[in-house]
């Protein structure tokens, strides 16, 4: 989602992502999410890309409507390495008898 | 310093549980030792250590001030982004989404909204839950208008439940954010406090964790207001006790705290533990084991005792509560493996321990009234002419030791709760509890319902700990905060066995140490009763009722702050909006859930 689309309106450069403080999202995820939008109030899916231009020309019920969208979360992914928690010590720590029958389950 | 400090509190604890068992001692064995009356007296020493903790942690409180970190100004502003997570797992749709509401509503009120991003992740199984999920973050999503702050994922498998919950979060989107505000369910927060959390993590660039101490709101069963009375009351002075020995390896109780993202990335991924449930798999309690992973890389994990408007919900009786308290005591129980995990600082440990023995002091107390009550059966006839004597020798009465035991005893259990209620009835703070006579009031009834219900609470923790020891898993049920009341069969189908148990504890009192029955009849009438304890307890009518007489009147029920007003809208809000029946809430009615010796 970091290819975002913009759109041209009068020269300026406008990132229509940007409108609800996600740049990172394309124009056809945007689209996706006002159909659906759209849909759920029971209104024509085919206005999607009129209110997305009408929005990126500051329209207010159409930048009210884009506030609405259900987006996708941000994706950055971050890796979560597995940590070492168990090891030889343990062993040595297991020593009562009466806990090792339970510990030793499985 | 904090050595210091952890050095006199251990040796405290120490000492006083010494001093307990050498009492005890003199007491029991006037008339000979007996193999009976060893164990007697360890089981007594360890769970003197325990109370003695215990009763040094609320000391420390009183006590220790730790010094609180200087609140942001007003006008802080700092451009770290802050994911607020809120796990689902089945819980009641509405009550969820509308304390998000709240949350975001109250940000967007002081113009703190910008940083903060909401992710409601759901794990639930109940298709029904998950539908009304959907359509409660919709409704909320339309109504605020806040689209990119406000997330919602649901995942089809539950790998690793809360814990993989979280860690898919940050594989997945982590790296967008700076922290994470790790929510339960059932959380609020005043949004102020939550600025005011990012703004102390900015300030430290080592604090990998900080945690508030959430407060219980929402409850209208007797049982409830009880437990939220007394959360209101004595957790925050516990909660400074606990601070003021921390040092740079304090606790985290899973929710309500701030977490450095890419710290616990690097330091968080959890392995499967080797073997099968309940001591193997996955990790249950993953918050004391987290705490201690960035412990050990060298972060600093905090909890701040003076973060105020922090809340979380409770269960609402007793059953719900003993269900939570399986899991939790799987959980802790299992750390019983990672207490020796290589490079773990030493407190950790000790808190690993700690949580260990705040379940496994249950079956110590059971066994130690059980050897207790065999010891006059067992116990040799008094020898009155020893080596030959011609004249008799009489046994010395320890009748005085044997008062200033319980004396000991009846303080380190009741002295701290005596202090934090007088120094709270004496002071300013009462006003916030309906003054300094509701406060004396409230405490002395907490006391008592807490010891009426002390001996089915040992009973269930005993069951607990002894289940998780022949290998039972407790699986991974939702826990019930609704305030629906709880009928006297289901009580009964979850405590019939505390009710044989009583009453063969009077039959054998009674018919093997008569003198013994008075002494017995404090832990058997309860267990007895059990069934009509946990209803009773368990009675929203009850509640309502020490409501009316201003009972367990706390400050966030008398006078309710801004987001819990609106949570409470909200709810009212999404329910009318959403015309869509519910699921059926099947966790109190459905006997299959209930803990059952069967």
């Amino acid at each position: 989602m970091n290819t975002a689309n913009t759109m041209s309106h009068d020269g300026d450069q406008i990132n229509a992502g940007a409108l609800i403080g996600r740049p990172d999202l394309s124009d056809d995820v945007l689209l996706d999410a006002l159909r659906q939008r759209l849909r759920a109030r029971q209104r024509p899916e085919t206005e999607a890309e009129g209110i997305l231009a009408a929005a990126t020309m500051r329209d207010e019920a159409a930048l009210a409507l884009m506030q609405t969208l259900s987006v996708p979360a941000p994706v950055a992914h971050l890796s979560m390495p597995t940590q070492r928690l168990t090891g030889r010590s343990q062993r040595r720590w297991l020593t009562l008898p009466a806990i090792n029958v339970s510990w030793s389950r499985g | 310093m904090i050595a210091v400090k952890r050095l006199v509190f251990a040796l405290a604890s120490i000492v006083l549980a010494v001093i307990a068992a050498a009492l005890f001692f003199v007491v029991v064995t006037v008339n000979g030792v007996t193999y009976l009356h060893i164990l007697q007296i360890s089981l007594l020493l360890l769970c003197c250590f325990w109370l003695a903790w215990g009763f040094n942690t609320a000391l420390a409180g009183i006590v220790l001030r730790s010094r609180a970190p200087r609140s942001m100004p007003t006008s802080w502003r700092g451009d770290s982004r802050t994911a607020v997570l809120v796990p689902v797992y089945n819980e009641d749709a509405h009550a969820v989404i509308a304390r998000v509401g709240a949350m975001i509503e109250g940000l967007r009120k002081t113009g703190r909204l910008a940083p903060f991003d909401f992710h409601v992740l759901s794990d639930s199984t109940n298709p029904a839950n998950v539908e009304q999920e959907r359509r409660a973050f919709d409704i909320l999503l339309s109504e605020l208008g806040v689209a990119g702050h406000l997330y919602y994922r649901h995942r089809e498998k539950n790998v690793g439940r809360k814990a993989g919950n979280i860690a898919d979060f940050v594989t997945t989107s982590g790296g967008a954010y700076d922290y994470m505000l790790i929510l339960d369910a059932d959380s609020l927060m005043r949004p102020e406090t939550m600025s005011e959390m990012v703004a102390r993590m900015d300030a430290d660039p080592e604090l990998a964790l900080l945690q508030t101490q959430p407060l219980i709101i929402g409850r209208r069963t007797l049982f409830g207001r009880a437990l939220q009375f007394s959360a209101a009351l004595f957790s925050p002075i516990f909660s400074r006790g606990i601070a003021a020995l921390q040092g740079r390896e304090g606790p985290f109780w899973g929710h309500n705290a701030i977490i450095r993202v890419r710290a616990f990335a690097a330091c968080c991924g959890l392995p499967n533990l080797k073997g099968k449930p309940p001591f193997g798999g996955h990790i249950l309690s993953h918050d004391s084991v987290e705490a201690a992973l960035l412990s050990r890389a060298g972060y600093k994990v905090r909890v701040d005792p003076d973060l105020g408007g922090s809340y979380e919900e409770a269960p609402s009786n007793l059953i719900e509560y003993a269900k939570r308290d399986r899991r939790w005591c799987q959980g802790n129980l299992q750390h019983s493996r990672l207490v020796v995990a290589p490079g773990l600082k030493l407190w950790s440990r000790i808190s690993l321990l700690a949580g260990i023995m705040a379940y496994v002091a249950s079956p110590i107390w059971l066994m130690f009234l059980i050897v207790s009550l065999l010891d006059p059966v067992l116990a040799p006839e008094p020898n009155y002419f020893p080596a030959g004597s011609l004249f008799p020798v009489f046994p010395r009465p320890e009748t005085n030791k044997a008062l200033l035991l319980l004396f000991g005893i009846f303080v380190l259990l009741l002295l701290p709760k005596t202090l934090i209620t007088l120094g709270s009835a004496l002071t300013r703070r009462s006003g916030k509890f309906g003054g300094s006579g509701r406060v004396i009031a409230g405490a002395l009834a907490e006391l008592v319902m807490t010891s009426i219900l002390a001996p089915v609470m040992m009973m269930f923790q005993s069951k607990a700990v002894g289940e998780i020891l022949i290998g039972a898993d407790a699986g991974w049920p939702a826990t019930d905060r609704e305030d629906g009341s709880l009928p006297l069969g289901t009580a009964w189908r979850a405590s019939w066995w505390m009710v044989l148990a009583g009453a063969i504890v009077l039959f054998a009192t009674e018919e093997y140490a008569p003198d013994l029955i008075a002494w017995t009849l404090p832990i058997a009438i309860p267990l007895v009763a059990a069934p009509l304890l946990i209803t009773m307890s368990g009675s929203p009518a009850l509640g309502d009722w020490f409501r009316r007489i201003g009972l367990f009147a706390t400050p966030f029920e008398t006078d309710p702050e801004l987001v819990i007003r609106d949570a409470a809208v909200w709810r009212q809000r999404l329910a009318a909006l959403d015309r869509t029946p519910g699921p059926q809430n099947a966790t109190i009615s459905d006997a299959s859930v209930v803990p059952d010796p069967a």
